[in-house]
């Protein structure tokens, strides 16, 4: 009798496995192999000569990570996404903090919340090419901002946005604070939502501001959220690439200061180069891993 | 590197500077805006198949003399002062092919045979590679292209034809080329100096074909 339970126990455990199995296959098929194999074409010189001869693979060693880390060029690009993440992310978690407090306080009394929960996120349903190309016909040399601008007496010729730095970086900053600053508003929003407003309600009977109420009470209870918000933000912004890729044509334009690591990585499959192409992405993949624990052990060391 | 080439950026950069010419991108809305009846492009500098390929492919409204969309007339041909080509079209057979001499038979066709070729000249206001082909159609009025307003600018293709030399020819032209005109922008935008532009050339030149060095 005994014997039976713990075999009918065994057989029901068995379909625990059976329900991962799905994950784990598409997994190893589509994450794991491709890790594996890119660090192991790291180590080989192999790369399409013109596109149609095959050259390698040969086994070159640490070759490529010399070659890449020699030229001083990771760092320039590497820089370059920093600084358009960090424009781009300040604004963006301003503006959401604001929104999400607005949102979640009931004594404002906002109405239609739901429809502009909505609309704040709609930036996001867009693809981020097409949204790069409207800007790219938007601020073109001949596009309406520049016509518009011209109109109403503020230069006298064409500007062009896209021969200088600090337009450029401003221009890929914006657009990616516009895209995904409603769905860092709606983590936000869940997060202030889940706190106990009667930590709101003993905070006024004291006496206490909103402003001492949003970094006494909100900011803190929010940091794990928060924490979450800047990490994955902080991935996200180390792969950007659509956005400046469409933007500058592929150039990274002017003068590479908007050259991202993921379009260098792209600038590299031109020739189909496997072996300099996974160098970069093993060295991408210690950023994110190093930036990622750096900022987890700042939040969790300050929270204790 | 070729003196030509120092000196065609030389000079794109005096007209840069004075502002006798734009910086647009080869194939940028900035480049191509230029085409339209209304634009106040004065010039382009261009290959053969700039003028009904690009020129040709300008919306404009309905065109009242033949129904067409298409941009006719306002401009005309001219030749520069040196003959050059630029881009070309291939037919290539896929290697494994299960009927090779099926595909041979139509690549002859579409390389030597005169009427097809003379088709497609009167069709695509193309340049085909025959030369009997493409003497006929230039004294033939029937071939003038529409967006230079009935003009025939196939004789003067033929005699440039004669002039292209062919001897520095590398399968590297093209990435070269295009990179170079890239990397000179941020020279003639004054983003870059004219050496920092040129290391730019060599090192988007190596991305693009490792096997090469500098």
């Amino acid at each position: 009798m005994k014997e039976k339970k713990t075999g009918s126990a065994l057989r029901h455990n068995r379909w625990g496995y059976f329900f991962l199995i799905p994950f784990f296959v598409v997994f190893i098929v589509f994450q794991l192999i491709p890790l594996v194999t890119t660090i192991y074409n790291s180590f080989f010189e192999h790369y399409f000569k013109n596109g149609l001869t095959e050259i390698g693979p040969n086994f070159v060693g640490l070759e490529n990570y010399k070659t890449l880390l020699g030229s001083g060029d990771v760092l320039i690009y590497f820089k370059n996404t920093m600084i358009m993440w960090v424009m781009g992310f300040v604004p963006q978690i301003i503006l959401s903090l604001l929104l999400a407090a607005w949102f979640s306080d009931p004594s404002l009394r906002l109405k239609g919340k739901k429809f502009f929960q909505s609309v704040i996120y709609l930036p996001n349903l867009i693809m981020a090419s097409a949204f790069s190309m409207l800007f790219f016909a938007l601020f073109a040399e001949t596009g309406p901002i520049n016509s518009l601008l011209m109109q109403i007496g503020l230069i006298s010729g064409p500007y062009k946005f896209l021969s200088h730095v600090v337009s450029t970086r401003a221009l890929i900053a914006f657009m990616t604070c516009l895209m995904w600053f409603g769905n860092t508003t709606i983590l936000l929003l869940a997060g202030m939502l889940g706190i106990d407003q009667s930590l709101y309600e003993a905070a006024q009977v004291d006496g206490a501001s909103s402003t001492q109420i949003f970094f006494r009470i909100t900011l803190p209870i929010l940091r794990p959220i928060l924490l979450y918000v800047v990490i994955t933000s902080l991935i996200g912004g180390l792969q950007l690439f659509d956005v400046p890729q469409i933007l500058t044509n592929g150039q990274g334009g002017p003068n590479r200061t908007t050259m991202t690591l993921i379009m260098y990585l792209n600038k590299h499959l031109y020739s189909k180069n496997y072996g300099i192409g996974g160098a970069l992405s093993v060295i991408l993949f210690f950023i994110t891993g190093v930036l990622s624990i750096i900022v987890f052990r700042i939040n969790t060391r300050s929270q204790q | 590197m070729d003196e030509n080439i120092k000196t065609w950026v030389d000079m794109s950069k005096e007209m840069v500077d004075k502002g006798q010419t734009g910086t647009a991108d080869l194939w940028s809305e900035d480049w191509s805006k230029g085409f339209a009846k209304d634009a106040d492009v004065f010039c382009y500098f261009g290959p053969a198949w700039l003028i009904n390929f690009s020129m040709g492919a300008v919306d404009d409204g309905v065109n009242e003399d033949d129904g067409s969309r298409t941009f006719a007339g306002g401009w005309g041909a001219t030749v520069g002062p040196q003959g050059f080509y630029w881009g070309g079209t291939w037919i290539c057979a896929a290697a494994g092919t299960d009927n090779p001499t099926a595909v041979a038979e139509i690549m002859r066709q579409m390389t030597t045979n005169e009427e097809v070729l003379t088709d497609i000249v009167k069709v695509d206001n193309d340049f085909v590679n025959n030369k009997p082909a493409m003497e006929a159609a230039a004294t033939d009025d029937s071939f003038a292209f529409k967006p230079l307003g009935g003009q025939n600018p196939l004789g003067m293709f033929c005699e440039g034809a004669e002039k292209i030399d062919l001897s520095n020819l590398s399968e590297y032209d093209q990435g070269c080329n295009e990179s170079f005109q890239l990397a000179m922008k941020e020279y003639f935008e004054g983003n870059a100096s004219y050496d920092d532009a040129l290391q730019a050339f060599y090192k988007s030149v190596t991305e693009k074909y490792p096997e090469l060095s500098y």
